[in-house]
């Protein structure tokens, strides 16, 4: 059985943040929190969301998996305010999945998880990160978007650059020296280069105040972040962009 | 006299563009060869219409390369590049007191015709409507002399490039030629028009990794 109770910003985020991945994920239930780990399609990005149990008010769960349309999900999760009471049941006897928002009421069929395996997130050894403030990380993909669909993103002793490069002339770059990080730990440089949609939408999604990039020269990002005040995680790698010569 | 002028190969990522123009006093021979039916034809057939059409027709071709098409479009766009080469090709054949017979197809009919008309500064008639390679015989004609003046241009290709399909970008042996060209190369292979949409992404798909390759 499941069954969870919490004000509805904490899910809110949660679902905008796997729905920029994934239209269906798997919630991997146990008496620790919902885990959620999905790859998209085109198997570029992948993410792990630990939301913890302490992050609800109410928390009683056997352990169990099934899929959620996602979709569907943040349909029903736009219908109150931010501070609505909000509960999620898995009805074992009818298979359904029901969704409270203060006084609505969502039922939707449970998805056949068994197509679902969980993707396997490794965990890569990278030489460089940084954690830095994401208002500003915001700043520089926002000066980043009209440039091109790619971004540079470089960490050395110097601190951390987001760059955007047209096939013009137009360029645009953030700086963040090591004041204005709250962490830099270079092991070694490295610069590699990403797909400005998938980062963007991403940073899009983050509450929390700081975000810790790991990079290596032409290997994935590992960009992690707190969700539900620090009652949860996020963790989310993104295939590089790489000259094929 | 009247003349027709149609282009082939406005849309592909790969080969060239040709415009041509035909010139008769009136098109009865041409209604006598059966150039209405062009597009229903066999390439064979085609073929030989074209022949027959520039053995007995004065003709004017303008082979448009990929290189040219890029560099022209840094500084106009298609419709405006279509417009001059159109112009250039016409310049060749008609003088003041001709009637002239334009297929408009992607474009508005009447400023086509217009713009040609302002650009070649002749006295002369312009008649641009959509489907005037249907309408009128001498727009056939061109359009004829232009697709098999491409075709030959595309199989010489074929013989340096291997099997490029038809060179638009909707033909997926055309995508898939590009792709692995792409990957093999690390570039796009020549006779492609860079300044195509499908050829930058040609380009930007190939530098794409997937996670999978790391683990």
């Amino acid at each position: 059985m499941f069954h969870a109770k919490s004000k509805l910003n904490i899910l809110r985020e949660m679902a905008d943040i796997i729905y920029t991945l994934v239209p269906e994920a798997r919630f991997d239930i146990d008496d620790k929190g919902i885990h959620i780990k999905a790859v998209d399609p085109s198997r570029i990005a992948m993410i792990a969301l630990d939301l913890n149990s302490s992050a609800f008010e109410e928390y009683d769960a056997d352990d169990t998996s099934f899929g959620v349309d996602m979709e569907k999900l943040r349909d029903v999760l736009k219908l109150g305010s931010l501070d609505a009471d909000t509960t999620l049941d898995k009805d074992e006897e009818s298979n359904l999945f029901i969704v409270k928002v203060g006084n609505i009421t969502r039922k939707m069929p449970l998805i056949d998880d068994s197509n679902m395996t969980e993707p396997k997130v490794p965990s890569l050894d990278l030489p460089a990160k940084v954690i830095a403030p994401v208002v500003e990380i915001k700043k520089g993909v926002s000066a980043a978007k009209s440039i091109g669909d790619n971004i540079i993103l470089m960490i050395d002793e110097n601190g951390f650059d987001l760059t955007s490069k047209s096939e013009g002339a137009d360029q645009a770059s953030l700086h963040l020296s090591k004041e204005d990080l709250i962490e830099l730990d270079v092991k070694a440089p490295a610069k590699s280069t990403y797909p400005l949609d998938y980062f963007s939408k991403i940073i899009s999604t983050i509450k929390s105040p700081n975000v810790t990039l790991k990079i290596g020269s032409d290997y994935p990002l590992d960009l992690s972040f707190d969700i539900a005040s620090g009652n949860g995680s996020v963790k989310y790698l993104l295939a590089p962009r790489v000259e094929n010569y | 006299m009247i003349c027709g002028a149609d282009e082939a190969g406005r849309g592909p990522v790969i080969g060239p563009m040709v415009v041509a123009a035909v010139k008769v006093d009136d098109d009865s021979f041409l209604r006598e060869i059966g150039v209405r039916d062009s597009k229903k034809c066999t390439p064979q057939r085609r073929e030989r219409l074209a022949r027959e059409i520039m053995e007995n027709c004065e003709y004017a071709l303008k082979v448009v390369e990929p290189e040219e098409i890029d560099r022209m479009r840094e500084s106009m766009t298609m419709n405006e590049l279509e417009v001059k080469i159109f112009a250039d090709v016409l310049k060749e054949l008609c003088t003041d007191g001709c009637e002239i017979f334009l297929d408009a197809a992607d474009v508005n009919e009447e400023r086509f015709g217009e713009e040609i008309k302002a650009l070649l500064g002749m006295d002369v008639k312009v008649v641009a409507k959509h489907g005037g390679d249907d309408m009128f015989p001498v727009v056939s004609a061109a359009s004829i002399i232009a697709k098999v003046r491409r075709d030959a241009e595309i199989e010489e290709m074929k013989k340096e490039l291997g099997e490029i399909g038809s060179g638009y970008p909707s033909d997926p042996i055309t995508q898939e030629f590009l792709r692995k060209w792409v990957k093999e190369h690390g570039d796009l292979p020549p006779h492609t028009r860079r300044s195509w949409k499908t050829a930058k992404k040609a380009l930007e798909r190939a530098k794409i990794k997937k996670l999978d390759d790391f683990f």
